[in-house]
């Protein structure tokens, strides 16, 4: 809307104010003086407030602009620009209660960088976090479907959030993963696991979000799973079907 | 004439209005909670100021980098006050400098050059190095 739009009933009322001046209605000039006087002062308010609104909506905008900014940043990771753990926390449980309402199949699967410490500790910190951000630009490619989603959960750790897959689709993936993070080759000689950086991997899938498991209960299954896949000498991943 | 000094807080920009260089600054961000009584003060030395009507240069050099909509009609007001003053035969240069990438500023700016009538107002460009 213009701004000659939103002061219709306005400018109308000067108009009308100065052919009212212009008729020469008043019956003494004292009176004349008088209204022309007043007139001036309200087209001066009039201008001031057309121009107030302008300033305002250009501020506004600004401040709009900026919130939206802010939000997208607050809900990235800056090291490696997947979202964050709080992004994840929320998009989990708005993807839940769809799931609930679906009926749908919602998988979830755990990621952790094998023997992440030791590669801070033999290459530097510098080149842990270009592995993290290579780790994470990887994974995010590897899981690809739109609704599909990769977030930085710790550390060395990334969750992805697989909508509407079941058990065997999300082993699927969890295997592509394991394959995309070796074809890296990025070299970890201290690894012991392998001589590239290697991931375990922690897959649980509720095969019906309606059930008596909550979110949670899927997550702990998730994290359960990885801690297995660690213990049976990583670079592997274990799953779970609830 | 006593100059007027004031100093920056978070919500109110510096004020510094000087009676014998003629040089009226207006620095920082400006939302105070209220600008009217904020700013009276300002208007109060600028009408006396003005009411010596020497015939000579005034200048105003204003850097908002924030303003709320309350300063805004405020500076309309000192810009009324100006520009009556330069009807009547004192010259009023107001400065609006702006840094180079606040695009908000300038537009803003605009806004108020379009309000003024008769006082030169002139957009005034700065970057990081200038500061």
């Amino acid at each position: 809307m213009s701004l000659s739009d939103l002061f219709k009933k306005e400018y109308k009322i000067i108009r009308e104010s100065k052919e009212l001046l212009e008729r020469e209605v008043f019956s003494d000039e004292k009176s004349a003086k008088h209204y022309k006087n007043l007139l001036g002062h309200n087209q001066k308010l009039f201008s001031q407030l057309r121009h107030l609104v302008k300033i305002s909506d250009i501020q506004q905008n600004d401040l709009n602009h900026l919130n939206q900014q802010l939000i997208r940043l607050s809900q990235l990771d800056s090291l490696t620009g997947v979202p964050n753990r709080r992004r994840f926390e929320e998009e989990l449980n708005r993807e839940w209660r769809r799931h609930q309402r679906l009926g749908m199949p919602l998988s979830l699967i755990m990621i952790d960088i094998d023997h992440f410490k030791q590669y801070n500790d033999c290459y530097g910190h510098t080149a842990g976090d270009e592995c993290l951000r290579k780790v994470a630009q990887t994974l995010s490619v590897a899981v690809n479907r739109a609704a599909d989603f990769v977030a930085r959960f710790g550390r060395e750790e990334f969750i992805c959030v697989l909508p509407q897959t079941e058990y065997q689709g999300a082993l699927t993936v969890g295997k592509r993963l394991i394959d995309m993070i070796r074809l890296l080759n990025i070299p970890h000689k201290a690894s012991g696991v392998a001589d590239h950086v290697s991931i375990s991997i922690g897959i649980a899938t509720s095969a019906a979000p309606t059930s008596d498991h909550t979110i949670q209960e899927v997550l702990g299954a998730a994290d359960r799973c990885l801690y297995d896949a660690k213990a049976s000498g990583r670079n592997c991943l274990e799953s779970v079907l609830l | 004439m006593e100059n007027l000094i004031i100093e920056a807080t978070k919500s109110s920009p510096s004020i510094s209005l000087n009676a014998e260089t003629r040089i009226l600054t207006i620095s920082g961000e400006s939302y105070p909670e209220n600008a009217a009584k904020f700013y009276a003060s300002v208007v109060d030395w600028l009408h006396n100021f003005l009411l010596q009507s020497i015939p000579e240069q005034v200048t105003m050099n204003i850097t908002l980098h924030y303003f709320n909509s309350s300063s805004s009609k405020v500076l309309m007001d000192i810009f009324e006050i100006l520009d009556n003053a330069h009807a009547k035969g004192t010259p009023v240069t107001v400065n609006w400098r702006y840094h180079e990438e606040n695009d908000t500023a300038i537009e803003c700016g605009e806004e108020f050059k379009e309000e003024i009538e008769r006082i030169n107002f002139h957009m005034v460009e700065f970057s990081d190095e200038e500061i």
